[in-house]
């Protein structure tokens, strides 16, 4: 029995903007073979199938988290138009005999603010000695664009200033230990 | 909420772009003009970039945790099904050719066609002298080193002859039938042909083991007329049949359990006086051994199969009002003509069994 067959579009949205990351399994199983149709209908291979899957499902579980987002077509539609769109960039690149790294690529606007003398390495490491709670909090907050009274919810806190407040408290933290190594010589590249 | 949380807040919302207007105007202006504020919103943006990143390994982590079993190979490729089906296709077709040539006659021709040319039996170019009931004098193990068709070439694995041990199989010691001086198959087999002995042996397809015509004797009721017919093998008279019954005594303990069931029953000479014997042509019978350890029968009036039967042993044939019986060993079965086989079934009928039993 598919998973699929559990949920409706409108339910796999809500399950995504309450940040069930169930969802995106869900979805995942249940388009797959679709997808994979389609990728290896277009000079793709079986680990490509995957990949543009997984940047596919992230998209839509960012987009879905955005202010005023609507589903006006079906999931599945919404979905092969993301991974169309991923796979012929992929595609196009690939005929230029280019490879980009998109894992840092920035998710952010500001182009104008350059982060390239900073050493991403050393705050990827500080972000991860984070303890779970501010780690959960700032991506909730920062990735996965959650409401804040969504956060409460998942978080168990009482309302939403308590969710700024914590969330602001998180990134001070983070923030003085990237400084403290901002201010060493190293951190720069 | 302090200044330095709503600075943090401004922050965020120019890095998101949701900053506009006079605000960002504002912004903008002290990004130019002050540069710890460039330093700060410059390491909020990269923090919140590792913050995504992070996020971001975290969902493809579990994407691809749940996705593992699938990549082991359990989903085949649509483009690849075809292939797929082409391969069982083939699979298939292979195993009807090993079938084909297990039983190159097919199943339900086996009685009219003549075995396999693979498989010997030509018992009317032996000599007289051999037609006594042959046990192989070749165990298993040097009928397959040594091919039939060259016996003096050298066998494909080394074998010290005299180590082997010979098959209990093959050399029953322990069968006090053989053993029995009572017992000479030779005289109650007179129109047996010869067991090719040398095809007894572990089955490597379905073959012949021997064959043998035994006369058909016919029988009628002594007072009502009631035509009972009855083929037996060899001469038949008293002394047959008190071998036949010292027979019984000497077989395994499985058919003399049975013979015991059916033979319970003490019959009176007068009850025996009851039928009278008489020759009506003769019926051929086969002994096949089957691959699969099949046991059973298929008769089409003139001509008896039985798998897992012994050449050796006594065979009867009988027909009683119209109905036919095969017996192994004083062990009585109904046979019916079929065009398949059929698993013999016991004789229970007490009064049947004492009208075959008659002398």
């Amino acid at each position: 029995m598919l998973l699929k067959n559990r949920f409706s579009d409108s339910q796999l949205v809500e399950e995504i903007k309450a940040g069930n990351e169930e969802a995106l399994v869900i979805m995942q199983k249940s388009y797959h073979t679709m997808v994979k149709s389609f990728i290896l209908k277009n000079s793709g291979t079986e680990d490509e199938v995957d990949d543009v899957l997984q940047d596919s499902l992230i998209a839509i579980w960012r987009n879905v988290n955005k202010p005023n987002f609507s589903l006006t077509v079906k999931m599945s539609t919404y979905l092969m138009a993301i991974v169309k769109n991923l796979w012929f960039k992929q595609l196009k690149k690939k005929t230029r005999f280019t490879v980009v790294d998109e894992s840092l690529q920035e998710k952010i606007t500001a182009d104008d603010i350059s982060t390239d003398h900073l050493d991403q390495h050393v705050i990827h490491k500080l972000v991860g000695e984070l303890d779970e709670t501010c780690k959960k909090l700032l991506s909730y907050f920062y990735f996965d664009g959650l409401e804040n009274k969504i956060i409460a919810e998942k978080m168990g806190f009482a309302n939403t200033d308590t969710v700024k407040s914590k969330k602001y408290q998180c990134f001070k933290r983070l923030q003085a230990s990237v400084t403290s190594q901002f201010n060493k010589e190293d951190f720069f590249n | 909420m302090s200044n330095e949380q709503h600075i943090h807040e401004l922050i965020d919302q120019y890095l998101s772009g949701e900053l506009i207007g006079q605000e960002l105007d504002k912004f903008k202006i002290r990004l130019k003009d002050d540069a710890s504020f460039l330093k700060q919103v410059q390491i909020q943006k990269a923090i919140i970039q590792s913050i995504e990143v992070s996020r971001e390994a975290e969902l493809r982590a579990l994407l691809t945790k749940s996705s593992a079993p699938k990549k082991r190979g359990f989903v085949i490729p649509f483009q690849k099904r075809t292939l797929s089906i082409a391969a069982a296709i083939l699979v298939f077709i292979a195993v009807g050719v090993l079938i084909k040539s297990q039983f190159p006659n097919g199943f339900n021709n086996l009685a009219e066609n003549k075995p396999s040319k693979t498989e010997k039996q030509k018992p009317e170019f032996k000599p007289k002298e051999q037609e006594k009931p042959v046990i192989s004098s070749q165990d298993s193990f040097t009928h397959d080193l040594n091919p039939p068709d060259d016996k003096d070439a050298e066998p494909l694995v080394n074998v010290v002859e005299d180590n082997i041990e010979k098959p209990e199989k093959l050399e029953p010691e322990n069968d006090a039938i053989l053993e029995s001086p009572t017992l000479d198959l030779s005289e109650l087999q007179e129109d047996e042909d010869v067991i090719n002995a040398d095809e007894v042996d572990v089955p490597k397809r379905d073959s012949m083991i021997g064959q043998k015509s035994i006369s058909l004797y016919v029988f009628a009721q002594n007072v009502n007329e009631t035509a009972t017919t009855k083929a037996v093998e060899g001469p038949e008279n008293t002394t047959d049949k008190k071998r036949l019954f010292e027979r019984k005594k000497n077989k395994d303990a499985t058919d003399k359990e049975e013979a015991d069931d059916q033979f319970d029953t003490d019959y009176s000479d007068e009850d025996m006086n009851k039928y009278v014997k008489s020759v009506n042509g003769s019926v051929k019978v086969e002994f096949w051994v089957s691959v699969v350890n099949f046991k059973g029968y298929k008769f089409d009036g003139q001509k008896l199969l039985l798998f897992d039967t012994k050449p050796n042993t006594l065979i009867t044939v009988s027909k009683l009002n119209g109905q036919s019986y095969v017996s192994k060993n004083g062990v009585y079965y109904k046979i019916i003509p079929n065009n398949s086989f059929n698993q013999l079934s016991k004789v229970t009928d007490a009064e049947v069994i004492k009208a075959l039993s008659t002398r």
